[in-house]
C-alpha cells in the first residue's frame, strides 16, 4: 500500500486537504473497511487524511429535549456500551450488538459504518495482474460493464426494486435501517459549509451517499424516542458476525386500546437501500393488530419483486415472517 | 514516500523503529520487533481474530492498524501477559483445560478474553461466546476455550485468590 499519511487535526483542516488532493484521497478513521479495500486494491488512494485526531468528532450527547446527537467517530462499540443509550434508543443498541466483531466494534465508527460501500462477493475480485490472476470480469463498481448479481439467485442481493447504476448489491450498514426508522439526520461539511440530510435520502445504492465530493460526515442526528414508544431490531446472516442478509426496525407507537397510532417499519437487504414498507404502515396504521392478516398483507408488498430461484424465494418468505415476528413482539 | 521514525510503546517497553505510511502494525510487531506471537491468519483482512492485540486496553486486530497509529497508545500483546515464568491465569487456564491445538488462534483468544476479563470480571458463558465472536479457531470446536476463559474468569472475580493483580476485585 502506497500513500501518504496526512494528519488533520481539526475540521476545516481535513476539509481543505479534501479540497487540495480531490479525487486523490480518502478519509481514515477505523480504517476497517477502507484498509482492506486498500490492500484488495479496490481503493488507491495517493492521500490518506487520518481524522482521529478531530475531538470535536467523537461524542455521545443527549440534549435537552431528548435529541442525541452522535460524532461520527463514535464507535460502534462505543454506541453498544452507552448505558444512556441503551436506555433512550434501545434498538441503536441492539443493531451495534450484531455487528461483526468486538474488535471491529472497537475500531469501526459510525460514520464509517453508514458510507461504507457494497460487500457483494462479486466485487472484490482480483483484478492485479489482469491476465495471470483474475477470476472474473470486473464488475460496475470496478469500472466493467457487468453485474455478476443481476441474473444469480443469491441470498446477498437486492430482491425489490430497481439496481442502483446496474448494481444490484443493498447498503452493507447494519445501522442504516433503526436510523431510517427512527428518522435521524447526518450532518455533513465541505467546502460550503454545513448540511443536513435525513438518513432517509442517504442512500443512493451501489455503495454512494449523497455526500458530495469533499464532504466529511461529522454527525447523527436522532429524534427523541418518547418512553411509550416500542420499538425493535432484528438481523438474519449466515452467523451473526457477517453482514445482514436481512435486518429489520420496527418502530410503533399504541394507545392504551392497543391500537397501532404510528409506526414505521424499515429493512434492509431487500432492496439496494434501506426500505421504509410505507404502504404496509398505511394499511396498519389506527389498526389493531390481532384483527389483522399480515401474511397477506405483506406478500402485497413484495409484487415485482425479482424471484430468480430458490434463494431469492427463500429470502423474501424469511423476509415476511420476519416482519410478523417484529410486530407481534412489539403489539400483539 | 517518507519513512517516519516512530516510538512504539509494546508490553510497557519503548521501541525506536522506522516505518513507511502503508506499514501495518502486525508486521511490524513480527518483522521489526520480534514479537511473534501475534499471527497472520487472513492476510490482514481483520475477519479472524488472530492478530489481536490490546490497544489501550481494547481488543483490536493489529492488521488493521496502521503503525503510525499505534503511536502513543498502550499495546499488549501475548508477550506481555507473563511475568518471568508466571503464567497469567488466562495462560495458566488454557493449559490445564487443554485449550489448545495447534495454538495458532491461542495468542488471539487469550487477548480478547483479557480485555473481556479486564472490563468483566464476572463475565458469563453468553457474554465469553459474544466477545469471542471475532476469533477463529479451526481446530478445537471452541468448547474448551470457554471453559478456559471461564475458568481464568474465577480467579479474576474470587478475592483473595492468585488472580490478576490488575483486577478491580481485591
Amino acid at each position: 500500500m502506497n500513500f501518504e499519511y496526512l494528519r488533520a487535526s481539526n475540521l476545516t483542516e481535513a476539509v481543505g486537504l479534501l479540497k487540495k488532493f480531490e479525487g486523490k484521497a480518502r478519509i481514515f478513521a477505523g480504517g476497517t473497511e477502507l484498509l482492506v479495500n486498500m490492500k484488495h486494491q479496490a481503493v488507491n488512494p495517493r492521500y490518506l487524511i487520518d481524522i482521529k485526531s478531530i475531538p470535536e468528532l467523537s461524542y455521545i450527547r443527549y440534549e435537552t429535549d431528548g435529541t442525541l446527537s452522535l460524532g461520527a467517530l463514535t464507535t460502534v462499540r462505543d454506541i453498544e456500551s452507552s448505558l444512556e443509550i441503551r436506555r433512550n434508543h434501545t434498538i441503536l443498541v441492539e443493531a451495534a450488538q450484531d455487528i461483526a466483531t468486538l474488535q471491529i466494534k472497537n475500531m469501526g465508527t459510525l460514520g464509517g459504518n453508514l458510507l461504507q460501500t457494497v460487500k457483494c462477493p462479486y466485487y472484490n475480485q482480483s483484478h492485479v495482474n489482469l491476465f495471470m490472476r483474475q477470476s472474473i470480469s470486473p464488475c460496475r463498481q470496478r469500472g466493467g460493464n457487468v453485474c455478476h448479481a443481476a441474473q444469480a439467485d443469491t441470498l446477498n442481493h437486492a430482491v425489490i426494486g430497481k439496481p442502483a447504476g446496474g448494481c444490484w448489491a443493498p447498503t452493507a450498514s447494519d445501522l442504516a435501517t433503526p436510523l431510517t426508522a427512527l428518522g435521524a439526520s447526518v450532518i455533513v461539511v465541505g467546502q460550503e459549509g454545513e448540511r443536513e440530510i435525513p438518513v432517509e435520502r442517504l442512500f443512493e445504492g451501489g455503495g454512494k451517499t449523497s455526500l458530495q465530493m469533499g464532504e466529511i460526515l461529522t454527525a447523527v442526528k436522532i429524534p427523541p424516542l418518547s418512553r411509550e414508544a416500542k420499538s425493535r431490531y432484528q438481523k438474519y446472516a449466515q452467523d451473526i458476525r457477517n453482514f445482514s442478509i436481512l435486518n429489520a426496525a420496527g418502530v410503533l407507537w399504541l394507545t392504551p386500546a392497543g391500537v397501532l397510532r404510528e409506526l414505521r417499519i424499515v429493512m434492509g437487504g431487500l432492496a439496494v437501500i434501506p426500505l421504509r414498507l410505507l404502504s404496509l404502515e398505511n394499511k396498519l396504521k389506527g389498526q389493531k393488530l390481532s384483527s389483522l392478516s399480515l401474511d397477506e398483507m405483506i406478500q402485497e408488498e413484495w409484487a415485482g419483486a425479482r424471484v430468480r430461484g430458490d434463494l431469492t424465494h427463500y429470502k423474501l418468505e424469511k423476509a415476511r415472517v420476519m416482519i410478523i415476528d417484529l410486530l407481534e413482539n412489539l403489539a400483539g | 514516500m517518507e519513512r517516519k521514525d516512530i516510538r512504539l510503546k509494546i508490553n510497557g517497553i519503548p521501541h525506536e523503529v522506522s516505518v513507511l505510511p502503508g506499514e501495518i502494525l502486525l508486521d511490524v510487531l513480527r518483522e521489526k520487533l520480534n514479537y511473534t506471537g501475534t499471527k497472520k491468519g487472513c492476510d490482514g483482512t481483520g475477519e479472524c481474530g488472530a492478530c489481536t492485540v490490546l490497544m489501550d486496553g481494547k481488543a483490536v486486530c493489529s492488521c488493521l492498524v496502521l503503525a503510525l497509529d499505534a503511536v502513543g497508545k498502550e499495546i499488549t500483546t501475548i508477550e506481555g501477559l507473563a511475568k518471568g515464568t508466571e503464567l497469567h491465569p488466562l495462560q495458566r487456564a488454557f493449559q490445564e483445560v487443554g485449550a489448545v491445538q495447534c495454538g495458532f488462534c491461542t495468542p488471539g483468544m487469550i487477548m480478547t478474553a483479557k480485555a473481556l476479563l479486564d472490563e468483566n470480571p464476572r463475565a458469563t458463558e453468553a457474554d465469553i461466546i459474544e466477545a469471542l465472536r471475532g476469533n477463529l479457531c479451526r481446530c478445537t470446536g471452541y468448547v474448551k476455550i470457554v471453559q478456559a476463559v471461564q475458568q481464568a474468569g474465577k480467579t479474576y472475580s474470587t478475592p483473595g485468590t492468585e488472580g490478576n493483580p490488575e483486577s478491580p476485585i481485591k
